[in-house]
């Protein structure tokens, strides 16, 4: 009983909220460069599919989103162990790469928009290196908070270096690697949008675009609450994806 | 038999000062026995172990295997990795296993039944077991246990004696422990080695000469009691607090 009193108190709220967002912008304020009136906004979810194609741009940038993330996991799956004796290698120097963090992302967007201008293998190629390096980096900073125990039984039971990489290392990075997928997730749709925004290739970033050029206040509206379902069904799926596989705690 | 001699072991600290945590052990660990090296503080016992293990490099002495025995260290906590079922966490390290081998070794740990079973959430008993049964499906010559039972309910540590002193007396397995607690070092050994605060060193050595199956009544018993009484007697002469 106790656990469906918040959902109520949710509930209860969204209600309201949406009531007092009728009355006021549809009777008291419909004319207004704010919110949108709320007759049209609800037309302009509807609209927004057909006229301007947004399954096609959904599925174009999910795809680049997701398939990037996935193909990200699975290299740094099959190289974890190259990857971190190298890094461990270079460690000293990779202090000199933290001068990148004051680049904006956005200088990467236009440079990748720039060599691959509407090019959505480009694009690709750009979400895979940005899923990569993050992966990377957090995957390099759990390497330093292995439990020492695991890695002095790795070695006791005769295991290769290369093994306490793959089997220690990897296994004990999950539970953290997938709360920053989950960062990733939110990251990357935000990248890719503005990619697609600046080089006006196919996918959500363009619908915004055109959105943005035709003054359609309201579809603006439409396009965010659409994003923001789909990249909290992503932020979802990820989650169930690490509470039916990842389980442990290292 | 495995034999410690003379073994040292020194520290540099970041501030350059070399600290000595070991001090010239010399001690042998007999086959099929339980010996133990019992400290009531420090981590002396803890880096012997790791040494004996070759986990860590001594300072001084060495540490003689005649027969080139495979050594198998269990750490206090955590000793199974969660990521794995207790399958995959038993056959670990073993090139070509065998799968008879590896299931034998997870009935005689009490594990049978559990073979899908992953050790988060399990308790530190269920835990131990599986360490248990990856250490004995390596066919090891000695298996070091690093205070293994501190974490556990009193209930669950008598059944993981009983599971010790049982698979000794019928296998014949080394078994040597470090440990803090002196009620478990007279419960499990056959041998006892007291050692003093940092630098550890050896100040007393008795063999235990208690009946080879025990359960907690034996507390009560006139021989566990002058054990233990002689035991404590040496480390109020010897300061050991």
């Amino acid at each position: 009983m106790k656990e469906k009193q918040p959902l109520k108190n949710k509930l209860i709220l969204f209600v309201t909220l949406l009531f007092v967002y009728i009355a006021l912008f549809e009777f008291i304020l419909p004319i207004n460069k704010v919110i949108p009136k709320p007759t049209l906004f609800f037309e302009s979810l509807e609209n927004i599919w057909n006229e301007y194609g947004l399954v096609y741009a959904l599925t174009l940038s999910g795809s680049v989103v997701y398939l990037s993330i996935l193909c990200a996991y699975i290299h740094l799956y099959l190289g974890v162990a190259g990857y971190l004796k190298f890094l461990t290698r270079i460690e000293g120097s990779l202090s000199m790469l933290r001068a990148f963090i004051f680049l904006t992302p956005l200088f990467f967007v236009l440079l990748f928009n720039y060599w691959f201008p509407q090019n959505i293998l480009g694009e690709f190629v750009f979400a895979f290196i940005v899923s990569s390096f993050w992966m990377l980096h957090e995957l390099l900073n759990e390497s330093k908070r292995v439990k020492e125990e695991y890695i002095l039984v790795g070695k006791n039971l005769n295991l290769t270096p290369t093994e306490i990489l793959e089997k220690i290392y990897w296994n004990s990075a999950q539970p953290e690697l997938f709360e920053k997928i989950k960062k990733i997730n939110y990251s990357l749709w935000l990248l890719i949008l503005m990619y697609e925004f600046v080089g006006n290739s196919h996918g959500v970033g363009q619908v915004y675009r055109t959105a943005y050029s035709y003054n359609d206040f309201t579809a603006l509206y439409a396009l965010a609450i659409v994003t923001a379902i789909i990249i909290w069904l992503g932020d979802f799926m990820i989650a169930q994806i690490k509470r039916k596989f990842i389980h442990w705690n290292a | 038999m495995i034999e410690l001699k003379n073994i040292s072991k020194d520290f540099v600290g970041q501030n350059g000062i070399k600290s000595n945590i070991i001090k010239s052990i010399s001690a042998s660990i007999q086959k099929s026995k339980i010996t133990s090296f019992y400290a009531p503080h420090g981590s002396g016992p803890s880096y012997l172990l790791k040494i004996i293990s070759g986990l860590e490099i001594q300072t001084e002495g060495s540490v003689l295997n005649p027969n080139s025995e495979k050594i198998i260290y269990i750490p206090t906590e955590p000793s199974s990795f969660p990521w794995y079922n207790v399958f995959d966490n038993v056959k670990l390290g073993i090139v070509n296993y065998d799968l008879k081998s590896v299931e034998k070794m997870i009935k005689l740990a009490g594990l049978e039944g559990y073979e899908s079973f992953h050790p988060h959430n399990k308790s530190y008993g269920f835990r131990f077991r599986i360490a248990l049964a990856r250490s004995l499906a390596q066919s090891p010559g000695l298996i070091l246990m690093d205070d293994p039972f501190k974490l556990m309910d009193n209930k669950t540590k008598s059944e993981m004696y009983s599971l010790i002193i049982d698979i000794n007396r019928t296998k014949g397995t080394t078994f040597c422990l470090a440990s803090s607690n002196l009620d478990e070092t007279l419960m499990l050994s056959d041998k006892i080695f007291l050692m003093s605060n940092e630098p550890s060193e050896i100040i007393y050595k008795t063999e235990v000469d208690l009946p080879a199956k025990r359960d907690l009544s034996i507390k009560k018993s006139d021989e566990y009691i002058s054990v233990k009484t002689k035991i404590i007697t040496e480390i109020k002469k010897f300061d050991v607090e």
